[in-house]
């Protein structure tokens, strides 16, 4: 089954071709790598989002039909309102977490190359599959998981908890150790960039370690917390197998539902879906980036 | 916040103040004290601990051992926002994500003054540094030297009894640089305050500083004012650190009966100004203190110093000229001298020339 | 090819059942065969070709999941016919998407399909029929598979009605099929016995209060829902406008909304959609019951928890797998061998201990009798087809219980519309 989950890649801007300037040309095949990999997928689920799922196969008759029932649909958006919510946890949570994190690792570990063994094994988990690492999350959650194993045997708990996997808190907990890193990242970066002297001129000028913080060091850092809630939203957006393997499927989003549309080979049905979910994603991002520039200007 | 002053006349007081990093000491057991209104710089190389004394001043950094005092009172762990002591930085450290007024206001608002009153104040200030009516421009849009205006007013801006310079000028061009040191000098006459100013550049100290403090590897090597540390360098450090001096190894070979004191080096022997404080032993070694601006060109036996010397190179800065020569034992040294002397008869490497100076333009140190 | 009566047959809408694309699995040991066939890539099992070469080499390509697409069978069937076979396994729900928007059914000749799948192929004009008369033994298929109105056929006719063709049929020649049945069962609920203190007769255990929590459905359309009308029809609470397998949208209508309705309760734990992962859920007793499939519960039992596949009330959902013959495949010779093969002792012995059933039990009946079960000293013609094993049974008990078979809905649109409102509910 072709998978229809996109990717975005982002390559050098378009190059200015002219007959004077032959190194344009060089961008050539990245141009055409762009185009094959990103354009035709795209293009292709735009115009399949109009054709008409018919029994055998999809057939070319136009219609909007698969959009006028998105549209009207309150499973549909019903769903987008939980990922939406669900988004809006995973952001306030990687945000509260991935910042300290970022923080301490930048700030308090002064040791080179400590900070920079720290930030990579942030990533360790990445160099295993999506799949491995949402999997290893049973054995360590489930019944007979490490977790509920540990807190039956110290009498925390007296029989095993259901709680801590297939619910939604679980799902959310999951997405948040998953996607945490790409909020670390970020955040990590622009601090170190920071000038240090801009702290130490705070302090001076009577700044306690709190006002430096929101007045200085967070507004500097600001870009780098919204392109890491750019990387964890656009993720969220494109994450549909958490929700089956972590939360147990009962509690589906977006992804997810144009992943099971597909699945069942209701490919004009799922490339709609799929042009809506990249259209709020497209929204959501924009939407992001504005808030980050506007508050430059501030 | 430091309360109001205790009537000491003594704003800043280091004793024996350490500092180590690890195994490496930044600064070693120093002791100095700086006066209300004072202009007081410290010099150094790199790596002599100077941004670290400052630091510890301003309490970025915490002494490992000893005592600061601030106006008297015990500050040496006190944390850097309670103590009032703005620093003036190399970097500018100018907000980025700010204009210019809330750059200079910042200090005020951390004091929670009214948003009126800090910004009226932050104009006013702006206007000092003769940046006035650019309160809403943003440091990007400045030159260097406008930057450093602006950081300058901002660390005034709540009106602190000292103020730090740490390298404040070292990245402006010479000219700005010394615009810079006559607008300090003015605002500090102005104003009244304390400056403690961190360089590297004796010149600037030569030209801003009441007295000077010299730093070698975390220690003091001399405190005094420009004239003392200049004309009469304590140690040999401070002595090829300050300044263009000579130094040449020399051996105490008794007194003439005018008093001056006989010494031996691989040049000849000379006559110099027995040291103020003792005596020399015969035989003992010292070190003779040549300036380069006291060597000249002399005529034979114009001058009971003299020696003689091949030109090896010269390096022209301003109307000065200082030329690099070397003596018939192979010593090198630089004589500086004005640059009309060789107008007609350039020098060339390799040139012949007899060199000597007046008695009282050098003397002699342990 | 010649367009064939049948796909005009009725309107299919294309659809799968199963999915399991871009899942992995746990590791569970012995049956990495059967992982594989829940994996997300088609794995290939090739069996070296020691054939002696004819005139025109003829040879087998199969494909299909991997309880049924098996290396021994492979081997076994090259060594006793000399043609050269080859198998690729892959996903349940990726079978038919292969052959039809895939383009690559010239890559193989012969599928090995699910009931339910004949359909979509047949409309998608991708099979030729193949003739009974090759088939050796096909008049010792039990008769549900080949007799029209036989006992255990649903109210459609089914499984009679996939596996002949609509000429066939209609001629009452009954003398070309799309499908040659290898394999068959029922499936129902399995169950811990240790987590639940009562023994399981009906579904309605699946939606029992009592559970709560502690249920896993399987994603799918085609299994909750029909579960759900058989509940209610055998206990007299519900008329099906349609019929089970095949519902009204009222009837579709109703099951979706009393499992919302459910839902809502938190009765289910989670939908479970890998082969793997499901074995794990019962093993580690993560949910106590499930709609399962029979090899979960052997693995579960295998590894010593006490596991059983009920035997309801309600009858049991049945479903069979075939050979069905590429219209492009250049080897019928070939496919009618291999299902000949199927029909004969050494492929029935060998999936027996998956809870697999063979459609010609006399044939199988002497190789069965001569191979193990997981009992030892007990046949494995005496454990499973002859009820003394089996939780649930004879096979003829089983075969004689059918509440519906695996088919392809008429409104199956609006069924998995339906049920994606219930899975988002």
């Amino acid at each position: 089954m072709t998978r229809t989950r996109s990717s975005i890649r982002v390559g050098s801007p378009p190059a200015r071709v002219g007959l004077e300037n032959r190194q344009a040309w060089l961008a050539t095949p990245a141009l055409l790598w762009i185009l094959l990999g990103l354009v035709v997928p795209l293009t292709a689920i735009v115009v399949f989002s109009f054709w008409t799922g018919s029994s055998i196969g999809m057939s070319s008759d136009l219609t909007t039909s698969n959009y006028a029932n998105i549209l009207t649909s309150d499973t549909f958006w019903g769903t987008v309102r939980w990922t939406f919510r669900v988004l809006i946890i995973v952001l306030l949570s990687v945000t509260l977490l991935g910042l300290p994190v970022a923080y301490f690792t930048a700030r308090v570990i002064t040791v080179e190359w400590i900070r920079t063994g720290l930030i990579f094994l942030l990533f360790v988990p990445f160099l295993v599959s999506y799949i491995i690492r949402m999997i290893t999350w049973i054995p360590l959650f489930g019944r007979a998981g490490i977790v509920n194993w540990t807190l039956t045997t110290i009498k925390v708990l007296d029989a095993p908890s259901d709680f801590l996997l297939y619910t939604s808190p679980s799902m959310i907990t999951a997405l948040v150790f998953l996607y945490v890193a790409f909020m670390v990242g970020p955040v990590y970066f622009k601090l170190q960039q920071l000038d240090k002297d801009l702290i130490r001129a705070a302090q001076n000028l009577g700044a306690s370690p709190l006002r430096t913080f929101l007045t200085v060091e967070l507004p500097l850092i600001r870009p780098g917390i919204v392109i890491g809630w750019l990387f964890v939203s656009v993720m969220i957006m494109s994450d549909f197998a958490t929700e089956r393997i972590v939360g147990g499927g009962l509690s589906p989003m977006l992804a997810g539902t144009v992943w099971r549309r597909a699945e069942v080979l209701l490919w004009p049905q799922a490339s709609a879906q799929a042009v809506t979910l990249v259209i709020l994603t497209l929204a959501l991002a924009s939407g992001l980036i504005r808030f980050a520039q506007l508050d430059q200007d501030l | 916040m430091v309360d109001e002053p205790e009537a000491t006349g003594v704003v800043v007081e280091f004793e024996h103040v350490s500092r180590f990093f690890g195994e490496a000491v930044a600064v070693d057991a120093v002791s100095f004290a700086v006066g209300q209104g004072e202009f007081f710089s410290i010099i150094g190389p790199s790596g002599s601990g100077k941004t670290t004394t400052v630091r510890m001043i301003a309490g970025l950094e915490v002494p490992t051992d000893g005592t600061i005092r601030l106006f008297g009172k015990d500050v040496t762990t006190l944390a850097p926002h309670k103590r009032d002591t703005p620093m003036v930085f190399q970097s500018y450290a100018l907000f980025p994500h700010m204009n210019l007024r809330d750059n200079v206001a910042y200090g005020l608002r951390m004091r929670r003054v009214s948003k009126s009153q800090r910004n009226a104040r932050a104009d006013e200030l702006l206007e000092l540094v003769g940046m006035d009516g650019l309160g809403e421009r943003r440091a990007d849009q400045l030159s260097g030297g406008q930057q450093q205006r602006v950081a300058l007013a901002r660390a005034l801006a709540t009106e602190p009894r000292v103020v730090l310079l740490d390298e404040a000028l070292g990245a402006l061009d010479a000219a700005l640089r010394v615009e810079m040191q006559g607008e300090l000098k003015r605002l500090q006459d102005q104003l009244g305050c304390s400056f403690v100013h961190v360089t590297h550049d004796q010149s600037e100290a030569i030209a801003m500083a009441d007295r000077i403090l010299v730093l070698n590897e975390g220690r003091v090597e001399q405190v005094g004012t420009p004239a003392e540390v200049f004309a009469k360098p304590e140690t040999r450090f401070v002595a090829s650190f300050v300044g263009q001096n000579n130094l040449v190894d020399a051996i105490s070979h008794g007194s003439t009966d005018e008093g001056l004191q006989r010494v031996h080096t691989a040049l000849g022997e000379f006559l110099v100004q027995p040291p103020t404080k003792h005596a020399l032993e015969k035989g003992q070694p010292v070190t003779l203190v040549l300036r380069a601006d006291a060597l000249r060109r002399v005529t034979p036996r114009e001058t009971p110093n003299e020696f003689e010397a091949t030109v090896a190179g010269a390096q022209y800065s301003g109307a000065r000229v200082t030329l690099l020569m070397e003596a018939s034992d192979g010593t090198e040294f630089r004589m500086e001298e004005h640059e009309s002397l060789s107008v007609g008869a350039p020098l060339r490497p390799g040139d012949y020339l007899l060199v000597g100076w007046d008695i009282g333009d050098a003397y002699l140190m342990k | 090819m010649e367009s064939h009566p049948d796909q005009e047959d009725r309107e299919f809408t294309r659809r799968a059942f199963l999915n399991k694309a871009g899942y992995a699995t746990l590791g569970v040991g012995s049956l990495g065969v059967l992982l594989a066939a829940c994996g997300s890539d088609a794995t290939s099992t090739t069996v070296a070709t020691t054939s002696t070469a004819a005139a025109r080499q003829l040879q087998l390509r199969t494909m299909g999941i991997g309880t049924t697409v098996l290396d021994s069978v492979l081997t076994e069937f090259q060594t006793k016919t000399g043609i050269p076979a080859t198998g690729t396994q892959t996903g349940f729900g990726d079978m038919v998407p292969q052959w039809i928007q895939g383009g690559y059914r010239d890559q193989w000749d012969v599928m090995e399909a699910q009931g339910a799948q004949i359909a979509p192929l047949v409309a998608a004009g991708t099979l030729q029929p193949i003739k009974v008369a090759d088939i050796t033994h096909w008049n010792d298929l039990l008769e549900v598979f080949r007799v029209p109105g036989a006992a255990g056929q649903d109210g459609d006719g089914h499984p009679f009605t996939q596996i002949y063709t609509k000429a066939a049929r209609d001629s009452g020649r009954l003398d070309e099929v799309w499908v040659v049945p290898t394999v068959w069962n029922g499936d129902t609920i399995g169950y811990r016995t240790d987590l639940i203190d009562e023994k399981l007769t009906s579904y309605g255990a699946l939606w029992d209060p009592k559970y709560q929590g502690k249920v896993a459905l399987f994603n799918s359309s085609l299994r909750a829902p029909m579960e759900v009308l058989a509940t209610f029809v055998t206990a007299g609470e519900y008329q099906t406008e349609g019929t089970i397998g095949n519902p009204s949208k009222a009837d579709v209508d109703f099951a979706i909304d009393f499992l919302i309705e459910r839902k809502a309760e938190g009765q289910f734990r989670l939908l479970w959609d890998d082969f793997g992962a499901a074995i794990e859920l019962l093993d580690t007793g993560e949910v106590s019951l499930m709609n399962a499939w029979e090899p979960i519960v052997r693995e579960v039992a295998a590894r010593g928890k006490p596991a059983v596949y009920a035997t309801v009330k309600e009858g049991y959902n049945m479903w069979f797998h075939g050979i069905v013959l590429s219209a492009e495949s250049q080897n019928y010779d070939a496919a009618v061998e291999y299902a000949n093969f199927w029909h004969e002792g050494f492929a029935p012995a060998v999936v027996a201990n998956q809870g697999y059933i063979t459609p010609t039990p006399s044939v199988a009946q002497s190789a069965l009798k001569g191979a193990d079960s997981p009992v030892e000293g007990v046949n494995a013609w005496d454990y499973w087809y002859d009820g003394k094993g089996r939780d649930r049974g004879s096979v003829n008990d089983i075969a004689s219980s059918a509440a519906w078979w695996w088919q392809f809905p008429d409104e199956s649109e609006y069924l998995n519309s339906r049920w994606q409102d219930f899975v988002a509910s």
